[in-house]
């Protein structure tokens, strides 16, 4: 017992040498316990749809397919009746609740959530709803992720990092596919590139999957069969494909959200049997069509096997398009991830059966075509190009389709954005009253560097042998507050204008700056550096010397705050009374940016 | 990790939670971090959950394969009774229960090449094959589905695999009867060279079965594997003397052989058991042959002159009917001859013109040279009017061998 006390002290306290784990180390730990939790979770949660899916919809007593229209509804029913009076924090998409819990609430998710979801998307899902486990999956991770965050009293800024750690863990065990969870969660989640949170992302997604494949076996979701691509005149069908799916996917989010913003505006006591009325109409649907109830992960299978024909292909498509955005408007729990998939498989398989009738050079198998409508379909909906493209690839274990793929992929996200501004997640946002950032809307917005406000030339240099009269003359004819001297080459320091005025006051006016004044040294900056790093220099030195990477020596410009404030087009006011001091002192009016 | 107090303004270190930031005099602590316990207690929950979920798991696991193989028993049971359509429903929901159990996808295939839905087959059956590339059985499948489909390179292929795979129980009883499916297989026309491999690989392996015999045997003369052919004959007629199909066969051989007197011989016997036309046909050209062939044993050496200059004349007249199939006496030949043919007409003419001289081996030698060279400059006359003299064409094919 000592023995192990004393390895857990050694692991998480300071010895006399020195930490044993230091903070990164420490949160890579962290990342990996989050994984193993929420693998674990995971785990049991797929366990639980699958073994609810037997009892309800693939009972084996005899007589049990006559209640297959009823189980959709039940189950709908009371997840929500769950939602409604036990566990509220389980309502909503998880991608939109773990973004909220990063950007609104410093990553705390109450754990009471992960219950939540556990239970509700247990009820939905394995009585045959059309939605996917993926979305709750990735709310339990993160919300396993925050109540470790807090277990382990992390900062705030590493709690605002510790639910997306979750969300990927969570998303990665859901999914069998590392990879796209690690992508997917900066393309959806973050909504950034974050590198400093990339490995421990990576860790605990990869930690969640070697744990769900301990328990649930190696088996991947689809069997996918030996792939050939064949002409390469096929890639106008794969991008025929991209627009069929980018504008269904459109359509999809278009209609879908505004089913559920119709809802919304019913009172809530009302929308209490809407999930029994989209289950009950799942369900019939179902008895005629089984292949749309549930996740549908088989039928994916199936259609990656050339099981269907196309034409039953589209139409199962459609169904489940029809019943997803129902049960979706509806509230019904469950996510969006799994239906996507399922539709984006119908199409390009469909879509494949038409062409091989109807195109005169060869076509590839159907498989092909399949994973490209998988792809399609996701990035259309979730906007997620990244995900959509190494998921295929992670399904596929295959090179091979990936240029179709991209193609594809990148056409829908192009039709889908034309059509639709926003994603599917992000309108659901915008209805529930949240402004959540998108990595679209992030990339719309470039960063300003330091040459795009920077002074290229050198009015705010002078060289240390001018008068002090000199260099206030100087100073007066721009808008800044100091100037930077060469006093040697390569070498610049600052002085101020408040103390130009004091020496000048003093009866120093003819001397040399060198002889009179006290000049500080200042730092360098680089014209590709972001604004933000520059203007943290600034808070410290009122004037900075933009010089170039190869030759620090050379001056390329200057920049001010003066120059930042015109780079985002601020207007400075005149001061109100005379300003002493560097930052605060008169400085001209600004020009207009 | 350790607990330590972070200011949330400066973000540096203090020592206790109740002091103020001695770097920003701020007084907002956050604790960071987690004592040993705390730690400790976290492995702990965890080793309890992870048992948890392995006894989740397992129980789940030995529901799935419970369910996974009442299907498949119910498919099999299915399948043998010729329902298809429920043995494939069966095995698919055999196969929802665990993907990855190759039985049940053989079987699903099985029940889909039946239902002949062979693009979904092969998907199944390939996805097997990748996974265990020697199998027989699966190889074995996708050669009759290729078979099936038309594409016949690829069923031999796989044949061929199959035949070489791994099986269980009958091994070789497998192998045979693979190899006589390819045989069929390589009967359609073109396959000749496949075919003749695959009846020499068989011979090695001769089944007992005499009808099995009998149709080797005569696959074995179509692609001209005469020597095995007349020794298969043979076998079988040493097991029944009076088997008329071994005895034309083996004449046939014998006949393709050169061998004209034993072919003369099976024929004669063969006649005994069944007469026929075409029999006799082929006796009346075995002795017009025998008669014609200066080669044969047992002549003597006038015998043989005259033999070789009756070859000669019969050479000539052959060659003048290829060259003027018409017989139209007042019609001269409109192309001229080719020098090498002309050549040796002229010495053909020559041989015959005026006496004959006398017998002796070296005049027979080069009479029968006159004549097989005058039949090698004609031949290609000859193919397109078809062979004029069927004994002589016998004879000079024998000469040449």
């Amino acid at each position: 017992m000592n023995t192990i006390r004393e390895i857990l002290g050694k692991l998480s306290t300071m010895g006399k040498s020195g930490p044993v784990l230091d903070e990164p180390q420490r949160f890579l730990l962290l990342s990996i316990i989050i994984g193993i939790f929420s693998g674990l979770v995971v785990v049991c949660f797929h366990i639980s749809i699958e073994l609810l899916n037997w009892i309800t919809i693939h009972s084996l007593a005899p007589g049990a397919k006559y209640l297959t229209p009823l189980w959709p509804a039940l189950g709908g029913v009371a997840a929500y009746l769950l939602v409604f009076f036990v566990v509220p924090t389980a309502r909503g998409t998880g991608v939109n609740y773990t973004k909220t819990a990063v950007y609104a609430s410093d990553g705390y998710i109450p754990f009471r959530s992960v219950l939540g979801k556990f239970a509700t998307s247990t009820l939905s899902i394995g009585t045959g709803n059309p939605m996917g486990p993926e979305d709750p999956a990735l709310q339990m991770g993160a919300g396993i992720a925050s109540l470790l965050g807090r277990i382990f009293h992390l900062t705030r800024d590493h709690m605002r990092l510790i639910a997306p750690i979750g969300a990927a863990a969570g998303i990665g065990a859901a999914f069998n596919t590392p990879i796209a969870a690690v992508l997917f969660v900066m393309e959806e989640v973050m909504s950034a590139w974050n590198a400093g949170v990339l490995g421990s992302i990576v860790l605990s997604s990869v930690s969640a999957v070697v744990v769900s494949r301990w328990f649930l076996g190696d088996e991947v979701l689809y069997q996918v069969p030996e792939i050939e691509v064949g002409d390469y005149s096929e890639l106008l069908l794969y991008a025929a494909i991209g627009a069929v799916g980018g504008w269904l996917s459109a359509l999809f989010c278009r209609y879908s959200i505004m089913l559920r913003g119709r809802i919304l505006k019913l009172r809530e006591r009302r929308r209490l049997w809407l999930p029994a009325v989209a289950g009950l109409a799942v369900g019939i649907v179902g008895t005629y069509a089984p292949e749309t109830l549930g996740a549908g992960y088989q039928v994916i299978d199936g259609a990656l096997h050339d099981r269907f024909a196309w034409n039953l292909l589209l139409v199962l498509g459609l169904l489940k398009l029809l019943s997803t955005a129902l049960c979706f408007g509806c509230g019904t729990p469950g996510g969006l991830f799994a239906p996507t998939l399922f539709v984006g498989a119908m199409l390009g398989g469909g879509l494949a059966g038409l062409a091989q009738l109807v195109w005169p050079l060869s076509t590839s198998s159907v498989a092909a075509y399949v994973l490209v409508g998988i792809g399609v379909f996701f990035a259309g909906v979730f906007r997620a190009p990244m995900t959509s493209v190494f998921m295929v690839f992670e399904l596929s274990a295959s090179y091979v389709v990936i240029l179709p793929v991209m193609i594809a992929n990148t056409i829908a996200i192009l039709v889908s954005r034309r059509m639709e501004h926003d994603s599917v997640f992000q309108m659901a946002a915008y209805q529930d009253g949240l402004d959540l950032p998108s990595i679209e809307d992030r990339r719309e917005t470039p960063a300003l560097n330091v040459e795009d406000a920077m002074q290229r030339t050198r009015d705010l240099v002078v060289s240390d042998r001018i008068s002090v009269a000199e260099a206030l003359k100087t100073i007066e004819s721009s808008d800044a507050d100091a100037l930077l001297v060469e006093v040697r080459y390569g070498q610049w320091r600052w002085v101020g204008k408040r103390e130009l005025e004091r020496a000048k006051d003093n009866g120093d006016e003819h001397n040399s700056l060198h002889k009179t004044m006290k000049m500080w040294p200042v730092v360098r900056t680089y014209p590709d550096l972001p604004l933000d790093q520059a203007l943290r220099k600034l808070a410290i030195y009122p004037a900075l010397p933009v010089t170039s990477r190869v030759n620090p020596s050379f001056l390329l410009g200057t920049l001010t705050l003066a120059d930042v404030h015109r780079a985002y087009g601020i207007t400075r006011q005149e001061p109100k009374a005379e300003a002493s001091g560097v930052g605060s002192s008169s400085a001209p009016g600004a020009p207009q940016g | 990790m350790a607990k330590r107090y972070i200011c949330l303004v400066c973000r540096n270190e203090i020592a206790h939670p109740n002091a103020e930031c001695p770097y920003c005099k701020a007084r907002s602590v956050i604790a960071e971090g987690a004592s040993p316990r705390i730690l400790g207690m976290v492995f702990g929950v965890m080793a309890a959950v992870f048992a948890v979920t392995g006894f989740y798991a397992k129980s789940f696991k030995a529901e799935r394969s419970t369910r996974g193989q009442h299907h498949f028993g119910v498919a099999q049971e299915l399948l043998a009774e010729g329902n298809h359509a429920n043995a494939i429903k069966e095995y698919r929901n055999a196969l929802s229960y665990a993907k990855e159990e190759p039985d049940y996808r053989l079987g699903l295939a099985r029940a889909l090449f039946e239902d002949e839905r062979y693009a979904e087959t092969e998907n199944h059956l390939v996805d097997l094959r990748s996974q265990d590339p020697t199998s027989g059985i699966l190889n074995y499948l996708l050669a009759q589905l290729a078979a099936r489909e038309g594409r016949l390179d690829e069923a031999v292929s796989y044949y061929r695999t199959a035949i070489h795979g791994r099986w269980e129980g009958d091994t070789e009883g497998r192998r045979l009867n693979l190899r006589l499916e390819l045989v069929d297989l390589l009967e359609t026309p073109g396959r000749d060279e496949q075919l003749a491999a695959e009846l020499i690989a068989l011979a090695e392996i001769m089944p007992d079965d005499r009808g099995i015999q009998h149709k080797l045997g005569a696959l074995m003369l179509r692609t001209q594997l005469f020597d095995r052919a007349s020794s298969l004959f043979q076998t079988l007629l040493e097991a029944d003397p009076r088997d008329h199909e071994a005895l034309l066969g083996r004449g046939e051989a014998e006949f393709q052989l050169g061998n004209y007197i034993t072919a003369r011989t099976q024929y004669n016997r063969a006649k005994l058991v069944q007469d026929d036309d075409a029999t006799n046909e082929r006796i009346a050209l075995c002795n017009r042959i025998i008669e014609l062939d200066p080669t044969r044993r047992g002549i003597g050496l006038r015998e043989r002159f005259r033999r070789s200059r009756v070859l000669i004349e019969r050479a000539r007249a052959a060659t003048l009917k290829c060259q003027n199939p018409s017989g139209d006496a007042f019609v001269g030949p409109l192309v001229a001859l080719p020098a090498g043919l002309a050549s040796a007409l002229e010495n053909a003419d020559q041989a015959l013109a005026g006496r004959p001289g006398r017998a002796t081996d070296e005049t027979v030698e080069a009479n029968t040279l006159t004549a097989e060279e005058l039949w090698n400059q004609a031949s290609p006359l000859c193919e397109a009017s078809g062979p004029p003299d069927p004994p002589l064409v016998h004879v000079m094919a024998k000469l040449s061998r």
